[in-house]
């Protein structure tokens, strides 16, 4: 795999045309890259054992101290506010299974994942084309576009809370400017909060699917849409089967990275709503938070987020391992062909 | 500091307090130096934004000057100062020495056993203060059983404070005396303006926020958040008490209350928006100053009104009486250090020269309460106040174990009913099914 792996990246640097910075022909190879070649599958495992060894004891012993520490609130069913440290066995999971809360939290996460991960990837992928294709003023988008990227998230859920702010907020203006109704409590109603801590999201993180699109769309090989040209295909038809096929790979591990980021979501949330209306927009980390930094059932708020982070963990593991082990080159050939 | 100092009276005042201050050092240092203190590190939370927090870090250099004793000062907000000072604590830390937080919060650490009674260590060092130099309500509602546990630093009631030109506009003759009255007053001007000047503004903000302007509204029902010491959030009153506090804000209160901390309430209030709201005696400086308000001399102080047919019971009239001290930490290994910061923080002559840094009329020494300076800086409302802390209850919020455990549930379900998603009653039943299913482990 990881052969066909390197032998394919260097078919794919060779088969494309030459750019900035781009080798013109076979990389060249050191005399220690040489002897790496050339040594046996078994030797390279060693090798790479012996160099990441250190840093994975390292990891390993954190990870140790990590799990027995939440091992032990978990069975003790630890409160900071009253520390009995009395053993509880697994009473938490029991009543984990009878939290409606919990049960709630976890459906308000998988609708606001599931919303705001197609949004930003479409919103994504069109932006990166315009910009891609030379829109006008493209380059003083790509400069502005990381602007929302680099904010902390309780900055932004700030800044949002304050243009949604019903009598004094940036969108209430507008919105009596172009004479439409104003007036409206975004996020103290029910049946808009979710939609505005979403679009908050899309608004900071559509830039980072931007961001890898568009380099990803610079190095796309030039042949197969030279190709795709001689054969008359039109732009709608090659964006539809070939650049985005090709874009497969990048996009994938940007809906990986935001998948993550969107199940970890929690500053801008908590600094927007704190969950509310009611528990509207209650997530999961939100209610987890509350139950260990409000509550302080701190042994509670473990046991939920160590079965969470499994969950989260096996959920997103079938993409991972698509995403890790990417067959970039199949689609490249399955393109060509 | 020195906008204020510019001004006569406050020029006149700071320059008291400064030969005051100076005059209690010196023998201070003296006094250090004896116990062996000076050179000795304490480090101390304090709740940051407040008024109190402000005048201590910059008279700070003086205590330090004087008893050798250096202080580092770590400011945190209070939303999120109870959990770290608590990660702390759990972790037997020696350092925080000293905490300063809500009593509600400060009643469970005395629970806990995180923080020590100061009466012995009081007693060996009296040179800043005493537990007589306070507001005699204060140090009683720290005190569990003869332990006192804390010191005040700032305590306050709550008030209704309402428009005295809306409400001669629109004819009202007076301070609403009932709840009813109040919702009907808020109504009133709520659809006399055209609806450009909500009736009245509160806190909605789950949690403390909301939940320490619905005991005005509990204790107005005769509510109670115990029955026979049990929990009983959903009692008759208390779903009374929660179906007025939603129907008033739903009906004439601004759309986005519920989440309105104090901040955002007192915000809509000083900037004109609301005819009334219930919020803490603290708000009366920010009401009366041109810098931060536009109703300036047009605000009426009054007590939150009782419910109609329903009169206070008992010792005292179920006011708020709420304050926030500073507490000792079981796991300090500067203890004398500490009190004798504790002890100068919250001083005669520090509360003084408080006067003149910051707004803050929730002093806590019974001398600076009844100085000039003080009736000069707030006495548009320093009566009502004071009036309500002779008779407030110290048992207005929940308090021991379960106090932050109920707090968070009934805040949680207020917030649903003030968006709509439950009636009051739904949700101070779910309240009381919540704490009960979390209180034989958890509390």
């Amino acid at each position: 795999m990881q052969q066909n792996s390197v032998h394919g990246t260097v078919e794919r640097v060779t088969g494309s045309k030459p750019g900035v910075g781009q080798p013109t022909g076979q990389p060249k190879t050191g005399r220690r890259g040489r002897a790496w070649l050339r040594s046996s599958p078994s030797q390279r495992r060693g090798s790479a054992f012996a160099m990441a060894g250190p840093g994975l004891l390292l990891c390993l012993a954190m990870s140790v101290i990590v799990v027995t520490n939440a091992v032990w609130l978990i069975v003790h069913h630890e409160n900071l506010l009253s520390p009995q440290h009395q053993f509880v066995g697994a009473s938490e999971l029991r009543q984990l299974l009878n939290d409606h809360t919990l049960r709630g939290s976890l459906v308000v996460t998988v609708v606001y994942v599931a919303t705001a991960l197609p949004i930003e990837v479409a919103l994504g992928v069109g932006i990166s084309l315009l910009l891609h294709y030379g829109v006008r003023g493209g380059r003083v988008v790509r400069s502005l576009i990381i602007v929302p990227m680099v904010l902390a998230p309780l900055i932004v859920g700030l800044i949002w809370r304050m243009i949604y702010d019903p009598s004094a907020g940036l969108l209430d203006y507008f919105l009596r400017e172009v004479s439409l109704p104003s007036g409206t409590a975004w996020l103290a109603n029910p049946h808009t909060a979710l939609w505005g801590i979403i679009l908050a999201d899309v608004w900071q993180w559509t830039p980072f699917i931007i961001i890898i699109t568009v380099a990803a769309l610079e190095s796309l090989p030039v042949d197969p849409f030279e190709a795709a040209q001689i054969d008359g295909a039109g732009t709608f038809q090659t964006v539809r089967h070939l650049t985005l096929p090709l874009l497969q790979p990048a996009l994938a591990i940007a809906v990986f990275l935001r998948l993550i980021g969107l199940v970890n979501s929690f500053a801008s949330i908590w600094a927007m709503t704190m969950g509310g209306p009611g528990t509207t927009t209650m997530t999961f980390n939100v209610y987890a938070y509350q139950q260990g930094f409000v509550l302080f059932f701190i042994g509670y708020a473990t046991t939920m987020c160590f079965l969470y982070g499994l969950l989260v963990t096996f959920g997103i593991m079938p993409l991972a391992r698509r995403v890790l082990g990417f067959a970039g080159d199949d689609n490249l050939a399955k393109a060509a062909a | 500091m020195t906008k204020s100092m510019k001004h006569g009276p406050g020029k006149l005042l700071a320059i008291s307090a400064l030969v005051g201050a100076a005059a209690i050092a010196a023998p201070l240092g003296t006094s250090a130096q004896a116990q062996g203190l000076s050179g000795q590190s304490i480090t101390v939370v304090l709740e940051g934004g407040d008024p109190s927090t402000t005048a201590i870090q910059s008279l700070l250099p003086q205590f330090e000057h004087a008893t050798g004793i250096h202080v580092t000062i770590d400011s945190i907000p209070y939303n999120s100062l109870t959990s770290d000072v608590l990660l702390d604590f759990s972790r037997k830390s020696s350092t925080p020495d000293v905490v300063m937080d809500d009593w509600v919060y400060g009643s469970q650490f005395a629970a806990a056993k995180y923080i020590v009674p100061l009466n012995s260590i009081e007693a060996s060092n009296t040179h800043y203060a005493t537990f007589g130099t306070y507001y005699p309500a204060y140090i009683k509602t720290m005190t569990e059983g003869s332990s006192v546990y804390g010191v005040p630093v700032y305590g306050e009631t709550t008030l209704l404070m309402y428009r005295k030109d809306l409400f001669a506009k629109y004819g009202i003759s007076g301070p609403p005396k009932t709840m009813q009255q109040l919702e009907a007053d808020a109504a009133t001007i709520y659809a006399g303006s055209d609806h450009q000047i909500y009736g009245i503004t509160m806190r909605g903000e789950p949690g403390i926020q909301s939940v320490y302007i619905y005991a005005g509204f509990l204790r107005a029902y005769g509510g109670n958040w115990f029955h026979n010491g049990s929990v009983d959030v959903d009692s008759p009153q208390a779903v009374a008490a929660a179906n007025e506090f939603v129907s008033v804000l739903r009906s004439s209160g601004p759309p986005a209350v519920d989440t309105y901390a104090w901040a955002d309430n007192r915000i809509e209030f000083d900037q004109g928006h609301a005819a009334m709201t219930i919020d803490a005696s603290a708000n009366g400086p920010y009401n009366e100053s041109k810098e931060y308000s536009t109703v300036v001399g047009k605000v009426g102080y009054a007590a939150v009104p009782y419910a109609q047919g329903v009169t206070p019971s008992g010792q005292n009239t179920d006011h708020s009486l709420e304050v926030h001290g500073m507490y000792l930490s079981a796991f300090s290994q500067h203890q004398a250090a500490a009190w004798a910061f504790m002890s100068w923080a919250t001083s005669v002559g520090v509360q003084q020269k408080e006067l003149t840094i910051a707004p803050q009329p929730g002093l806590t020494a019974t001398s600076v309460f009844d100085s000039a300076a003080y009736a000069k800086l707030y006495g548009a409302f320093k009566g009502e106040m004071l009036n309500q802390l002779a008779t407030g209850n110290p048992q207005y919020l929940p308090t021991g174990s379960l106090a932050n455990l109920i707090i968070t549930d009934v805040g949680q379900e207020l917030n649903t009913a003030l968006a709509g998603e439950a009636t009051p009653a739904a949700a101070m039943s779910t309240a009381q099914a919540n704490i009960l299913a979390s209180a034989p482990t958890g509390g």
